[in-house]
């Protein structure tokens, strides 16, 4: 059993690699792999040219930060996805059950709204942020009952809260009609035209909430048996839980605020990674990011490819490889794997 | 090792509806206590308390000299295990992995499973009879293996006392007893303390060696089980009228429900019918009567006459004479107070000797004081006479008195004639 | 509130209200009555260029041209009815048109006939259905000589600025990206009002995807056109932040210009202003 997981998080690993790989050399500019190696180790090396070729700067500029954004966007919402499904128990819990989203969403909205002079590519995520930890907040507060935060009241806080959020944004759409387009795409998702900044802004958010959930795995797993199975083994659930919300919360808003929604990938992969590699988060954890990395770098690679030059929203393609997939998935492993 | 529980005056409410109502008890090393009671009764939210899984209202639990919210919890997982009644488990986690979270509060965060972690688990999953399914998720798992699974858990904790929740709840007979066994030879070779919630009575009994009845949220009654299993404690908790018969086997009480519906008296018949007899030849009778709610009351009945007994289980009122000695005086005039008392007299049809004479003359009484009297007669009294006439002389006079004759010991043609009667005068 | 307007409405579109076309004033009786709703800013545009103006009674919250349209907004003469997809119907009715002209298909169109009120669906994608829908909107609204008259002009200024364009050999024309959105990198391709004026006016669409479509962004690297016209104000954000932008001609040249999109993408007369705009971005100097 612990030979095949490990087995399972080194082909994941090689299989991330791969699929990274052939996404620098696709796109609309067909590249080929020697020159990508090329142009990439000419960039490591540090001597980048000062009038770049078009290739150059499409790998560079374009491509590479798309694709590794794309890997931790997809990492994170998987991530998170499986984070949120262990503590609420709950098998359709995703980044986006508990409202971060829309709070980020709300957050974006407000910005173009309000400061359109100063929404820019870097000022609209920070937004997003603050109103992604803003709705954090409301769900953790409506959600704790007496210090204690019982799963069905954080369920629920967070639709009321991500209803009554989403409401709030349509209102802003109808008031602000000059602003309803930028809103409408900022809240239908995509990866294009982020560049390396964005990247940089997401890594810190995913890399502190990584390190938070990776701690508590086995405590996770523990509270999967049952809160009070849990507490009779000596986890402390309720500080457990909490830090887990907002580990998981902090990766969501991270992704959000800089890709917009795009779902499926936090919902699916869990799903997936867990009939490949067991329920057990110590290895769950390490699954889902890969798998949700190396799901959404394929998604968008077909998304900026398969119309070239023109793209397909990720949010499409991540609902038409995901939905079909999970279906496969839950019709083999039916008896195995029940929730 | 040793492990001392103390709790103070336990309270313990939902939302206002208080569910244990100042519960005061200590657990020893070694103890192996059942804690029994009905439906609500708060027994499970007991355990729960000790678990420190719900914190009480008031009151104290001490566990080793120190109140439970002063203990850290991967400590108190080192010298408590649970093991619930483990409904459901959200993920498909094989019953190998299941088993070795239970070393959970022994192994550090990052830290690996050492030899003597493998060996508990190994262990617990022998112990409990699930290594074969060590592989297998517990998805697969019938309800009794998944119980077996959650007690090789809590071994796997290795800790001095061992808190069950209705643990034979989804076993089979045989998984009950093999459980209850193995939980006695831990509790014996080991000192384990067992502290378990059980519904069934009769298993608690056996293998329980003190036992807490719980009513109300408050300890009704608590002792070994001789003390604790009495018909007077079932009918006052359980509303349930019971017979106690010692276990065959180890001679502890075990509790026989006579009728659910019957928790007060008959309807139709409130008055007392008293019942003379011997030999067993009431026997049939008295329990027939005895579960379709009559007052019942006997006599006289020498001691360790199977009628006696009989009697006795049903907890009658009756009136005794030593084993081999004729009814004395005394006695006679206690029987003659009762059939005073009584609303009818059932004569059953006793072998009739010197000794018992004065039954018969009982019954005879009975008509002078125009009690409805029913006498059970199938062969004829001659058979049965063993007084030289004296027997027959007096049922001739009980016919000529008006005592109604039955053939049978029939209980429904008896609750018919003293209808009859009853109504008649 | 918008039932205490009606009556003062009413009032003054009867007193003040211009006998037919304006300062056409031919003064024929029958058009005294006549109470237009628009309901696509490009026919509001075209309705005022018409002398229509006093004749619209709605409009929608999108059109903003000419300025007198504003003043009379302000004064009650006009009402503002929503957007050209959501409208409202029971205003529309309160407003007692007799001809509303739709911007998109409306099943509205059947009900208001049913009610004896006339409504057209026009929205014109093309120089060539643009000309012929101001000549509709004359005959529909009895003033067919002053339509005449203005798509002929129209005809014959975007004819002058062809005329030039065509002088220029292919080789020499600059290659145009039309940028709608620079966050998602909508783009104006093949088929489209903009990518004819782009022709007309002598340059050359770079995107050969039909209608509007989202394109990736190295495409655009890929493209490397000579001038990007922002339908928007993007230029400064591409010069400042677009890293990867920077070996594009057009980039390099600072050849990023910020038009009026209402020049370009609305089909009215004003896009004789566009088209002689955009000559002078891709020719500067003549």
């Amino acid at each position: 059993m612990r030979g095949r997981r490990f087995f399972l998080l080194v082909l994941l690993l090689v299989i991330a690699a791969a699929v990274m790989l052939a996404a620098v050399g696709i796109g609309a500019v067909m590249i080929p792999l020697r020159e990508v190696a090329g142009i990439i180790w000419n960039a490591l090396r540090g001597s980048i040219s000062p009038s770049p070729l078009p290739a150059e700067t499409i790998i560079l500029q374009v491509r590479l930060p798309r694709i590794l954004l794309g890997f931790f966007i997809g990492a994170s919402l998987s991530v998170a996805g499986t984070a949120f499904q262990g503590l609420l128990q709950n098998p359709l819990a995703d980044p986006y059950t508990i409202g971060v989203s829309s709070g980020a969403a709300l957050g974006a909205t407000a910005a173009m709204l309000f400061f359109p002079k100063a929404a820019s590519t870097f000022t609209i995520p920070l937004a997003a942020f603050a109103g992604a930890l803003l709705a954090l907040f409301t769900v953790y507060r409506l959600g704790s009952v007496g210090g204690r935060l019982p799963v069905v009241t954080v369920l629920l806080a967070g639709v009321v809260v991500s209803s009554f959020l989403s409401a709030a944004i349509s209102l802003g759409m109808l008031l602000a009609r000059e602003q309803m387009r930028n809103i409408f795409f900022w809240l239908a998702g995509g990866l294009g035209q982020k560049g390396w900044p964005l990247l940089l802004f997401i890594i810190p958010y995913f890399a502190a909430g990584l390190a938070v959930l990776l701690y508590l795995s086995r405590d996770l797993n523990l509270i999967l048996l049952g809160e009070e199975d849990a507490l009779s083994l000596g986890v402390e659930v309720e500080q457990t839980k909490r830090w887990i919300l907002v580990a998981a919360s902090l990766i969501t808003a991270g992704a959000v605020s800089v890709s917009g929604m795009i779902g499926f990938v936090g919902l699916i992969v869990p799903h997936a990674m867990r009939i490949l590699i067991g329920p057990d988060h110590r290895y769950l954890y390490p699954a889902a990011l890969l798998g949700g990395g190396i799901f959404l770098v394929a998604a968008d690679t077909f998304a900026r490819t398969v119309i070239a030059p023109a793209e397909i929203p990720v949010g499409i393609i991540t609902a038409f490889l995901g939905a079909p997939f999970f279906i496969y998935l839950l019709r083999r492993h039916r008896e195995k794997y029940r929730f | 090792m040793g492990l001392q529980i103390e709790v103070k005056d336990l309270i313990f409410g939902y939302g206002g509806e208080t569910v244990l109502d100042g519960i005061s008890l200590t657990i020893g090393q070694g103890d192996f206590i059942g804690i029994i009671g009905p439906n609500g009764s708060g027994k499970s939210t007991f355990l729960k308390n000790l678990a420190a899984i719900l914190t009480p209202a008031a009151g104290e639990i001490i566990i080793d000299g120190k109140a439970l919210p002063r203990w850290r919890r991967r400590e108190l997982a080192r010298r408590l295990a649970l093991v619930g009644q483990g409904a459901a488990a959200g993920f498909n986690f094989t019953v190998e992995e299941m088993v070795a979270m239970g070393r959970y509060p022994h192994v550090q965060r990052f830290g690996s499973f050492k030899p003597t972690d493998h060996r508990a688990v190994e262990r617990a999953m022998h112990l409990t009879g699930c290594y074969h399914l060590r592989e297998r998720g517990i998805f697969s798992l019938s309800g009794g293996e998944r119980q077996r699974v959650l007690l090789a858990r809590a071994l796997a904790q290795e800790t001095p006392c061992l808190l069950l929740d209705e643990p034979t709840s989804f076993l089979d007979l045989g998984y009950q007893v093999e459980l209850l066994e193995l939980l006695r030879s831990l509790n014996q070779r080991e000192r384990i303390t067992v502290v378990m919630v059980m519904h069934d009575l009769n298993l608690a009994s056996r293998y329980c060696r003190k036992l807490f009845l719980l009513y109300g949220g408050r300890i009704h009654a608590c002792g070994d089980p001789e003390e604790v299993l009495t018909r007077e404690h079932i009918l006052e908790v359980y509303r349930t009228e019971v017979l106690i018969e010692p276990h065959p086997l180890d001679g502890k009480p075990q509790v026989i429900p006579v009728s659910t519906a019957q928790a007060g008296p008959n309807q139709n018949f409130q008055q007392r019918i008293h019942i003379i007899g011997g030999g067993g030849s009431a026997s049939p009778l008295m329990k027939e009567l005895f579960a379709r709610g009559f007052s019942l009351s006997a006599g006289v009945l020498s001691v360790g006459d199977s009628d006696w007994a009989t009697a006795r289980r049903l907890g009658l009122t009756m009136v005794e004479e030593a084993p081999f000695y004729p009814i004395s005086p005394q006695r006679h005039r206690q029987n003659l107070e009762l059939i005073e008392k009584a609303g009818a007299v059932v004569l059953a049809p006793v072998y009739i000797g010197p000794g018992n004479l004065p039954n018969v003359e009982a019954a005879l009484f009975a008509l002078q004081r125009k009690r409805p009297l029913i006498v059970i007669d199938a062969a004829g009294v001659a058979g049965r006479d063993f007084t030289g006439g004296q027997g027959a002389a007096l049922y001739r006079r009980l016919e000529e008195g008006g005592a109604l004759f039955l053939p049978r010991p029939d209980a429904d043609a008896v609750i018919e004639a003293l209808f009859s009667a009853s109504s008649g005068q | 509130m918008k039932k205490h307007m009606l009556p003062v409405i009413l009032l003054i579109v009867v007193v003040i209200l211009l006998a037919g076309c304006g300062d056409g004033g031919s003064g024929a009786g029958e058009k005294e009555e006549l109470r237009i709703v628009s309901l696509m800013p490009s026919n509001t545009e075209i309705l005022f260029a018409l002398g229509l103006g006093d004749a619209v009674v709605g409009v929608t919250d999108y059109c903003n041209y000419p300025p007198e349209l504003e003043k009379a907004v302000e004064e009650g003469r006009i009402q503002r009815m929503g957007d050209s997809y959501n409208v409202n119907e029971e205003l529309l009715v309160s407003l007692e048109p007799d001809l509303v002209l739709f911007g998109f298909a409306s099943d509205a169109v059947e009900r208001l006939a049913g009610l004896g009120i006339r409504a057209e669906v026009i929205y014109p994608k093309s120089l060539e259905e643009t000309y012929a829908s101001i000549r509709l909107i004359g005959e529909l609204a009895g003033c067919q000589s002053e339509a005449e008259k203005l798509a002929a002009d129209m005809e014959a200024a975007v004819a002058a600025v062809k005329e030039k364009a065509a002088a220029v050999p292919d080789a020499e024309k600059p290659r145009v990206l039309m940028l709608l959105d620079l966050d998602y990198l909508y783009v104006a391709g093949a088929g489209t009002l903009e990518n004819e004026l782009i022709a007309a006016a002598g340059g050359i669409n770079v995107v050969e995807v039909q209608d509007y479509p989202q394109i990736n962004e190295e495409a655009i690297i890929n493209y490397n056109p000579d001038i990007i016209l922002c339908s928007f104000p993007f230029r400064d954000r591409i010069l400042a932040e677009k890293e990867a932008w920077k070996g594009i001609a057009a980039v390099q040249n600072e050849a990023v210009y910020d038009v009026d999109g209402d020049l370009i993408n609305r089909p009215g007369p004003r896009l004789v202003q566009g088209l002689e705009q955009l000559y002078a971005i891709f020719y500067p100097g003549q």
